[in-house]
């Protein structure tokens, strides 16, 4: 083995030194075979490689990671009252060589056929929050130098109350829950009924990460119904599962990851109803760097399209590592309004 | 401000309320969206406890109130003109004010649904089926009424089960409402209905679906509301309860048939059938011969005098039922009948070392490389098994080898790791730790990671034994790290988990309850790994956040296998559990007859692993069940594995032997 290898490695290890072991029982003794290699001091904060080829690995970073937030939420055109609610609660935080980004996003759906929708929704968007506050957030923020408590189970722990909360409150009504708790990268997605979660990726591409609990959508995976019948069928919106229904529950749960430069879409079926995939994918892309104008935009435009029922929407921007990338990602003039294109004559054309 | 008052215009009736100065609220006893179902006493029998059953209907909105009404009248009168031992019997009808109600014959006892979910283990087949017939007694009453009835909403729930075991069918709920002009979600199945109901169209096989549902609810106790609708073919009877004979499982599933033109005709079909697979199971020799493996023989006598009743006593009929049926709570397929052996492969070639063989055989190129406790490493022709050399150790060989290619690497009792030229056996180096090493090396970019039982990981370089780095624990590090995403995870048997860099740096540590001596696996950045503990752990590789925990019926040494969304891991309670990755909820698992302590192999569609119970299984990894067992004379605890071609599988035992066994396509 040539001398000049090990020289190189020596080099690479006095760049890069080794944190202390501070948690285990006796400090690391020194490497035998690596004299004088003593880790003296902890690593610097990891460096973040490039997202993609955009960005210049010059550009500063943007540290801590960062969240934008948009929502927007309308009543419709057809229905009397506000039967959906939603909640957005992010935390950012750094300090040392430590940073943490987190968030909790809900949407609830009251049901529209049953008594106090308007009361089940938020019953169970508030108890559900609460839960995860005292049972995750709170416990992290005393014990801050440890991962934050169990995903899972406590947000399992927090639907079921949000369910017992909508049967006491709200009795005979029930509810749609669709929550996504975030922890750095990863995101944990939890829900009952139809309200939907999207991805965007930042290379644009839109996924769909609920599973809607409607009888429609089981007889289309069954092959009794295409997808074309099932998005006209009249009882599309019929759920076999919800909060508030003495009934057990069977949440579908989902992991994932909201990277840097990802959006996440929560939206309840007044929003999906009206407006096809491919619309919703443009729209957010579109207004990507702006969740509260893409939020906003995506309501006004579920109306123009009818409106039917009551529409939530929730947009979590969660920006990219490099300040470039954010700088670089401008508007396309390609989408246009929908009062632009023509008003709805032109937009059913377009969309087919 | 609205709904508070309207909570209030529904308040419930307080005990004690008298309604008619006839009926005397007791107190509640069942709820549904727009009705309440008292129980109230008669005061006209003042001599007696006669009790009734008071159904409330109270409506808000002015505008649903006449449809409401109406339906409920409906309800009333409907029932009025039903004479039937399974239908309540209705004795008045009144309104007062914007409430109306309906008396009705006060039916004792709890609901089915309340008894599936109260009964320990399974409810006897024969049991299922007399109420199955009893069920399709009264469908077959109400389908061939002058007008026909069809009931609609059939489930446990709307069934009572009276003190002498009398099947009643309660809530002839016309109130289930829709609003037509109205679009908006609403809540629909239970689980019971059938695909066409959704589309509106109701004939008598509704009834049937429902009846099938409800039997399959009885039969596996897996409630149909927890699952999507329409899913009964993906939770076979008989995988969940092997109890229930063939024949009843294809009764119920001809029930359940998707399309209606595949059920049965009629209630009175389904009957006649059902009461056909009564008489047959009145012969008992029969009914035995075919539903009982052999191997069932010992926990069908130790199961002889469990009894499953509901808590009422039995009549007579039952008790020979009962001598033949199995503990209820055998909820998984026992392994090891003689006639599933004889379709198990038989080995292309053994080799027999001089101990046992604990550890898994490593494949490289045509070499199967495996250690022994007789302190030897070997190296076998693939194709043949023939000795192509053999190494001494200064102690035994408990691990599987780690290879280059042209270096095979493995840890020993000895306290070194060796590294060996697969050519000619010559040790090029051994590095020196200070305890033994029991753990599998892993090779990542010319980098071996290796826990000792000295306390610590090393990272050493390949090519001359060189440290890099080690990092201490405190205590014996028996776990092969996990390198994903440039990190590494692993375990030590304190039940601390570490993640480091690939330079020795921490980046987090979880502390399990107990030592974590399996080896982590990953994918879609989480980390999921195994305790002694008895749980399973699914960690966010970055943060080392749990997203999730399983609990096991025990510890394990075992480490998880994660393949297409779904984890696999066996622990000393016997059971191989396959694991949903997303929630950690359980998909199947199969019982064997001792610890697993070793991981499985997927090839294609199966599953492969051993057991301390001597045993080699072969799965299917879908559903779990076994499709053969390869008998040992030792117990197993490596894991299988295989050629680069999937032609034969190796396992070995402690035994002493090597096994090849052909893998079929």
């Amino acid at each position: 083995m040539p001398f000049g290898f090990w020289k190189r490695l020596l080099t690479l290890f006095r760049r890069r030194k080794m944190e202390p072991a501070s948690l285990s029982s006796e400090p690391a003794p020194p490497a035998e075979e690596t004299e004088g290699e003593k880790p003296t001091a902890p690593l610097p904060p990891p460096e973040p490689e490039p997202v993609d080829e955009t960005s210049t690995p010059a550009t500063p970073l943007l540290y801590p990671p960062q969240f934008r937030v948009g929502v927007a939420q309308s009543r419709g055109r057809v229905r009397a009252n506000n039967e959906d609610a939603l909640l957005a609660w992010t935390l950012t935080a750094a300090g040392g060589e430590r940073s943490v980004l987190g968030g909790l996003f809900i949407v609830a759906d009251g049901m529209g056929g049953h008594l106090h929708g308007e009361r089940a929704s938020q019953a169970a968007l508030y108890t559900f929050a609460y839960v995860l506050h005292r049972h995750f957030f709170l416990p992290w923020l005393q014990n801050w130098e440890q991962p934050p408590p169990e995903a899972l189970p406590n947000l399992e722990a927090a639907l079921e109350q949000a369910n017992q909360a909508v049967q006491v409150m709200a009795a005979g009504g029930g509810t749609t829950l669709t929550a996504a708790l975030v922890w750095k990268e990863r995101l944990v997605l939890i829900h009952v009924g139809d309200s939907r979660a999207y991805l965007l990726t930042p290379k644009g591409e839109l996924r769909r990460i609920s599973k809607d609990h409607s009888v429609v959508a089981r007889l289309v995976e069954q092959g009794d119904l295409s997808a074309e019948e099932a998005a006209h069928h009249p009882q599309r919106n019929m759920l076999y599962q919800a909060l508030g229904q003495p009934t057990p529950l069977n949440p579908h749960v989902h992991l994932d990851t909201l990277p840097p430069g990802g959006t996440l879409l929560l939206c309840s079926d007044g929003l999906w109803d009206e407006i096809p995939e491919a619309r919703l994918a443009a729209l957010l892309q579109a207004y990507r760097q702006d969740p509260i104008e893409a939020a906003q935009r995506l309501v006004a435009e579920a109306e123009m399209a009818g409106g039917h029922d009551n529409i939530s929407v929730v947009v979590v921007y969660r920006l990219p590592m490099h300040l470039a990338d954010l700088a670089a990602a401008s508007r396309p003039s390609s989408i246009k309004t929908f009062a632009q294109q023509g008003g709805k004559d032109a937009y059913a054309r377009k969309m087919g | 401000m609205k709904s508070s008052r309207t909570l209030r215009s529904r308040a419930h009736l307080r005990p004690g309320t008298r309604l008619l100065e006839r009926y005397e609220i007791v107190d509640i006893i069942g709820r549904g969206g727009m009705s309440t179902v008292y129980r109230a006493r008669d005061l006209h029998f003042p001599q007696l406890e006669r009790w009734v059953a008071l159904k409330e209907m109270s409506v808000l909105r002015p505008r649903e109130r006449d449809d409401v009404m109406a339906a409920f009248e409906r309800e009333a009168h409907l029932l009025a003109q039903l004479r039937h031992p399974a239908i309540p019997v209705v004795y008045d009808y009144f309104t007062i004010g914007d409430r109306a109600y309906l008396v009705l014959e006060f039916i004792e006892g709890k609901t089915l649904d309340r008894v599936i979910k109260e009964t320990p283990g399974f409810l006897p087949e024969e049991k299922v089926i007399r109420w199955g017939i009893e069920l399709c007694d009264v469908l077959h009453y109400l389908h061939t009424r002058p007008r026909p009835i069809i009931f609609r909403d059939l489930k446990p729930a709307n069934i009572m089960v009276s003190p002498d075991e009398r099947l009643v069918l309660i809530d002839f709920g016309i109130a289930r409402l829709f609003d037509p002009e109205r679009r908006g979600t609403v809540i629909g199945t239970e689980g019971y209905a059938p695909p066409e109901q959704y589309r509106g169209i109701i004939t008598p096989l509704v009834d049937i679906y429902a009846l099938g549902a409800t039997l399959h609810h009885m039969l596996t106790k897996r409630d149909p509301r927890k699952e999507p609708p329409f899913s009964f073919a993906e939770r076979p009877i008989r995988k969940i309860n092997p109890n229930v004979s063939p024949e009843l499982e294809a009764l119920v599933y001809r029930a359940l048939a998707y399309r209606p033109e595949e059920r049965f005709s009629s209630a009175e079909e389904m009957k006649r059938a059902l009461q056909a697979l009564l008489h047959r199971r009145g012969r008992p020799e029969e009914g035995a011969a075919t539903r009982t493996l052999p191997t069932r023989n010992l926990e069908e006598t130790a199961g002889l005098p469990h009894t499953m009743d509901l808590g009422h006593p039995e009549g007579s009929r039952e008790t020979q039922i009962l001598t033949t049926s199995l503990p209820p709570d055998t909820q998984v397929i026992r392994t090891g009948g003689s006639e599933k052996k004889s379709r198990a492969p038989q080995p292309v070639w053994t080799f027999a070392c001089e101990d046992e063989i604990r550890a898994s055989a490593l494949v490289q190129g045509d070499l199967v490389f495996v250690g022994s406790y007789d302190f030897n490493v070997y190296a076998l022709r693939v194709q043949d098994g023939r000795l192509v050399w053999k190494l001494p150790t200064g102690g035994g060989v408990v691990t599987q080898p780690a290879s280059d290619g042209r270096l095979l690497f493995f840890g020993s009792e000895d306290g070194h790791l060796y590294a060996v030229r697969i050519g000619d056996a010559k040790v090029v180096w051994r590095f020196p730790t200070q305890g033994p090493v029991r753990a599998t090396p892993r090779l990542d970019n010319g980098v071996l990671y290796f826990g000792s039982d000295d306390g610590h990981l090393y990272a050493v370089h390949v090519s001359a034994g060189r440290l890099l780095w080690k990092f201490a624990t405190g205590i014996a590090v028996r776990s092969t790290p996990l390198v994903m995403d440039k990190h590494l995870y692993f375990g030590n048997e304190d039940g601390e988990f570490f993640c480091l860099t690939l330079e020795g740096g921490l980046v987090w540590r979880y502390q399990a309850r107990r030592a974590v001596t399996s080896s982590p696996t990953g994918a879609e950045k989480t980390v999921f790994f195994t305790s002694r503990d008895g749980q399973v752990y699914a960690l966010d590789a970055e943060s080392g956040w749990v997203l999730w925990r399983f609990r096991m019926g025990k510890g394990t040494v075992a480490s998880p296998v994660y393949h297409q969304g779904f984890v696999y891991v066996g622990a000393a309670d016997g059971v191989l559990y396959c694991l949903r990755a997303e929630t950690g909820k359980e998909k199947w698992r199969f019982q064997t007859r001792h610890q697993v302590a070793g991981s499985v192999l997927i090839v294609e569609d199966r599953l492969y692993f051993g057991s301390t119970d001597h045993h080699l299984y072969c799965l299917n990894l879908d559903d779990g069940t076994e499709l053969w067992a390869f008998a040992t004379q030792g117990p197993i605890t490596a894991t299988p594995v295989t050629d680069a071609q999937q032609r034969l599988l190796f396992i070995g035992s402690f035994d002493r032997h090597l096994y090849a066994l052909p893998l079929q396509p």
